[in-house]
């Protein structure tokens, strides 16, 4: 086992950790649900049928085509009962666990096996600092990759878990002669243009 | 930031051949990255062991971890900001542009 490996399973542990309890707007049961609708939408599966409509629909379209979803698509699964915090507590857990996947997939190793959920209510907390400021969902301060999950508790903190751990922390970006594990910087930023260039992203 | 870096070591950046996919585009080992990169985000099981021995054989085996894990990470990143509507960054914008990329207007910084 490489000290990388250790570091991905201590990110699963955790990552799996936060999935399995109680979130903001869902429970553990419904959070593992909508990281198996995900996974079926990636498999090319037809929806589970676990989840509402607008669950369904989110959950599948940010796994595999987020960058055709526009503002009405909110506002349709909005009116259905989706409010916009919730839609970015389905983002949040879409977008990890793709990058725990494909982290997965990228060292050799099979899908991490889903945790079993952790009874308990979801906390159904509103940051009520968070507005629409530039972006379609509300955020605290303008939309920006450091604020896009600031409508959820925790979430910038899950997030930057990854971001930390397979990336680069925020005071590691600043420097352009890092080098992680041998990767030069320049190396580390061309897989993360041709990420975003394969996603149809101008991240 | 990807220009910045090269320029430190006194290379170019060839934007373009991000997007084209072959040539060099003044990163050391870019055509194996990209291989990597490209059947990690496809999930491709017949092109990723041999893209995955090759950046191994040329990077070593925890740089080619390194990669694959980065690649993971923008694969969260790209879709935060694409599901959540974040615009794109001016610097991002010029680079699109020398990429040969048209940003849709809804992502308009």
């Amino acid at each position: 086992m490489t000290p990388l490996l250790d570091d991905f399973d201590a990110l699963v542990a955790r990552q799996w950790k936060a999935l399995a309890a109680p979130g903001t707007w869902f429970t553990g049961q419904e959070q593992i649900a909508i990281a198996n609708e995900a996974r079926n939408a990636r498999a090319g599966h037809l929806p589970t049928g676990e989840l509402p409509t607008a669950m369904t629909d989110a959950s599948r379209r940010i796994a595999i085509e987020a960058w055709t979803i526009r503002p009405p698509d909110i506002a349709a699964w909005a009116e259905t009962g989706l409010r916009a915090e919730a839609y970015v507590e389905i983002a949040s857990i879409v977008a990890r666990l793709t990058a725990i996947d494909t982290a997965a997939f990228g060292l050799g190793l099979n899908d991490p096996v889903l945790p079993q959920p952790v009874a308990g209510t979801p906390t159904q907390t509103v940051i009520t600092d968070a507005a629409i400021d530039q972006g379609w969902v509300p955020t605290v301060g303008t939309a920006h990759p450091l604020t896009a999950l600031t409508a959820v508790p925790g979430g910038v903190d899950l997030q930057f878990d990854i971001h930390n751990t397979l990336y680069l922390s925020i005071e590691e970006m600043g420097d352009p002669l890092i080098e992680r594990n041998g990767a030069t910087r320049a190396q580390i930023e061309l897989a993360a243009a041709r990420t975003s260039y394969l996603n149809e992203c101008f991240f | 930031m990807l220009r910045a870096s090269l320029h430190k070591t006194d290379r170019d950046l060839h934007p373009r051949v991000i997007v084209e996919g072959c040539g060099s585009c003044g990163v050391p080992a870019g055509d194996d990255i990209r291989a990597l990169v490209d059947a990690c985000v496809f999930r491709d099981v017949d092109e990723y062991p041999d893209a995955r021995v090759r950046a191994e054989l040329r990077l070593g085996r925890d740089t080619a971890d390194r990669i694959a894990m980065v690649a993971a990470n923008f694969e969260m990143m790209n879709r935060l900001l694409d599901a959540i509507g974040v615009p794109v960054m001016a610097a991002t914008a010029d680079l699109a542009t020398e990429m040969g990329l048209a940003i849709p207007d809804h992502l308009q910084p």
